[in-house]
């Protein structure tokens, strides 16, 4: 009841001061200068044999400079973030809240500070960066199973007191060159460029507060390192056809900037969209990955000759197969998302070597098939962006090496007040059935999430 | 006490949400044609729908070979209400969204924004490669100016694609 009290207030406080801002131009308004040069002429002053040449100075006016590129050459800087309020509903020695999974006393908390920098280098080469900004590692812990890291120093600035500091996580890096739509080329570290949620990415952009399991669990690696190349073919007014195709070190430890074996990751996207007066937009999409994930190390050796050479201990090795498919639909306010994964994971001989599950027991992981998927629908009213929404989800896999059968219910509102700013709150329902019995976790989760 | 306490917050929560009506948007309608105009110099006689999507869209930024940099009216304007329908097929109440949904996405910005229909011509005239489009007769469309026909379709004829939308949808 506290906690229904809390987010009601914390939802009545931001939503508040919204819709002044609800008139401020979407995109690039116009500058006052912007506005004092057109504020003379209306239509009725438009002819055949007005003058129209704009010196300079009045294009500079508008933030135009007619002797630059036709592309934007400046370095542009924009990102998202989001704060919320979340607390767990259940006994007071559930299992999740150790869990990490949810926060085991009613909390505050900054989740994502995400920077963008992008830059067009030329006409069809751009470059683009998104850093993460984070309080971990302070307080990670695995599930529970582990002390949790303090990342305590001392602030010679400051006679030497206690700080605490962050870290950062690189997103994405990149640069591409597109000399045409059926062919941009990417290289560098990447989104995986499959289903809704992984491409959608930013917390503003997603209608739930938190990634269903089955995408949060990376059967599709969330990014890749390597090459991407993509493009789409515009088949009539009203639809298109698109795909991705992608080579990459895959998954593993240490896959952004080193593989750990020769197996090159393979992965490919098709979606068709179609947009039309009628049936307003849809995209049917299906996506494929094909990778190697090894944890191993090499270690010198030295021979009985006084020689040096080198070995390799693997620690795990798998291959992952994975399918998707996903379709999303809009029409008026109406919002039907639903995506499906498939995954088949397949351990070498050397790559099965015991490891320890959640409950500290030695397992000889198996090889398994998992699978899971979400549909989500809502409605979206004109009046202050207010989107109800249910989302349901089922998923069984493999997680921390035992097999876990989940149900996940959720009903929520997602309030888009103004286009930068959303407001989430939500309720949400999870049951597993597995090798190891856990509770429901039942949660209050809500969030404020904002692009800039 | 805690019962009382939740039932006042809800309570004072819809009074607040009954007091904060949100000013309606209004889009003006218009008997007049969307002209898609460049500049004469640039040669350019016809786009299809589809090219003009992506042009505004981002995706593609050239025509016949010659670059392309795409200019928005303000949204609330006619023009501008039968441009997001047509090609991306979504109300000036959405707009808003789907344009920071692709900057969080893409880190793809929309197209900048001039605050009339006059600068809209003006900029077209005098930057190379602007293409812009405004609610008008034809007939009064300077001559240093391109009105582009779409998929062949001149702005007078009668099925031509970019004509106006109902008021509120």
């Amino acid at each position: 009841m506290r906690a229904c009290i809390y987010c009601s207030a914390w939802l009545l406080m931001l939503t508040a001061p919204s819709v002044e801002a609800q008139d401020a131009a979407p995109d690039s308004p116009p500058t006052a200068a912007e506005v004092a040069l057109a504020a003379p002429m209306g239509e009725s002053e438009i002819s055949p044999d007005m003058s129209l040449s704009m010196s300079p100075d009045e294009l500079a006016a508008l933030g135009i400079d007619a002797s630059a590129p036709a592309v934007d050459p400046a370095l542009r800087f924009n990102g998202f973030a989001d704060f919320g309020f979340g607390t767990f509903i259940g006994p007071k020695n559930s299992y999740w809240r150790a869990s990490g999974a949810v926060p085991g006393h009613s909390s505050f908390f900054v989740g994502n500070l995400n920077l963008y920098a992008y830059k067009q280098l030329t006409e069809t080469l751009r470059t683009m960066i998104e850093i993460r900004f984070t309080y971990l590692p302070n307080g990670s812990g695995a599930f529970g199973f582990e002390p949790p890291q303090s990342t305590e120093a001392f602030d010679y600035t400051d006679y030497g007191r206690v700080t605490r500091w962050g870290s950062i996580i690189m997103q994405r890096a990149y640069a591409e060159w597109a000399p045409h739509a059926l062919f941009t080329i990417r290289g560098g570290q990447f989104l995986t460029p499959y289903g809704v949620w992984n491409v959608d990415h930013g917390s503003p952009v997603f209608i739930p507060v938190r990634r269903p399991w089955s995408i949060g669990v990376g059967w599709i690696p969330e990014k890749q390192t390597g090459l991407e190349l993509f493009g789409r073919a515009v088949l009539s007014a009203s639809s298109t056809l698109g795909y991705h195709l992608t080579v990459s070190n895959g998954s593993g430890p240490i896959s952004e900037y080193s593989d750990l074996d020769e197996n090159k990751a393979l992965g490919g996207r098709v979606f068709w969209e179609l947009r039309n007066r009628g049936i307003g937009w849809a995209r049917l999409g299906a996506s494929g990955y094909y990778g190697r994930d090894t944890n191993s190390l090499y270690q010198v050796k030295l021979n009985p000759n006084n020689s040096f050479s080198s070995g390799e201990t693997i620690h795990s090795q798998f291959d992952s197969l994975t399918f998707a498919a996903d379709f999303t639909w809009d029409i008026g306010g109406l919002h039907v998302q639903t995506e499906w994964i498939v995954n088949q994971r397949a351990y070498t001989e050397k790559g099965r070597a015991v490891r320890q599950t959640l409950a500290n027991r030695p397992v000889i992981p198996s090889d398994i098939l998992s699978w899971g998927g979400y549909a989500i629908i809502g409605y979206r009213f004109s009046w202050l962006g207010i989107m109800p929404f249910v989302q349901g989800e089922r998923a069984i896999g493999d997680l921390e090496y035992q097999k876990l059968k989940l149900w996940e219910f959720q009903i929520g509102v997602n309030i888009r007040p103004v286009n930068m700013f959303v407001l989430k709150a939500a309720f949400e329902h999870v049951r597993f059935q597995g090798d190891t019995q856990v509770d429901p976790n039942n949660s209050i989760m809500t969030q404020a999430a904002w692009a800039f | 006490m805690t019962l009382r306490l939740t039932t006042c917050i809800l309570a004072l929560a819809l009074l607040c949400s009954l007091a904060i009506q949100p000013k309606q948007r209004v889009v003006a309608q218009t008997a007049e044609p969307v002209l898609v105009v460049i500049s004469a110099a640039l040669g350019a006689t016809d786009i299809s729908l589809a090219k003009l999507r992506q042009v505004f869209e981002g995706t593609v930024t050239e025509l016949n070979g010659k670059r392309l940099i795409p200019f928005n009216l303000m949204v609330g304007t006619s023009a501008r209400a039968v441009i997001d329908k047509v090609l991306f097929g979504l109300t000036q109440e959405r707009i808003p969204y789907y344009w920071i949904d692709r900057k969080v996405r893409e880190g793809i910005d929309a197209p900048r924004v001039l605050p009339s229909r006059e600068m809209a011509l003006r900029v077209a005239a005098s930057l190379k490669g602007a293409i812009a489009y405004v609610d008008a007769d034809p007939s009064i469309v300077p001559a240093t100016l391109r009105v582009l026909s779409v998929d062949g379709i001149r702005p007078t004829a009668p099925d031509y694609p970019l004509r106006s939308v109902p008021a509120r949808e």
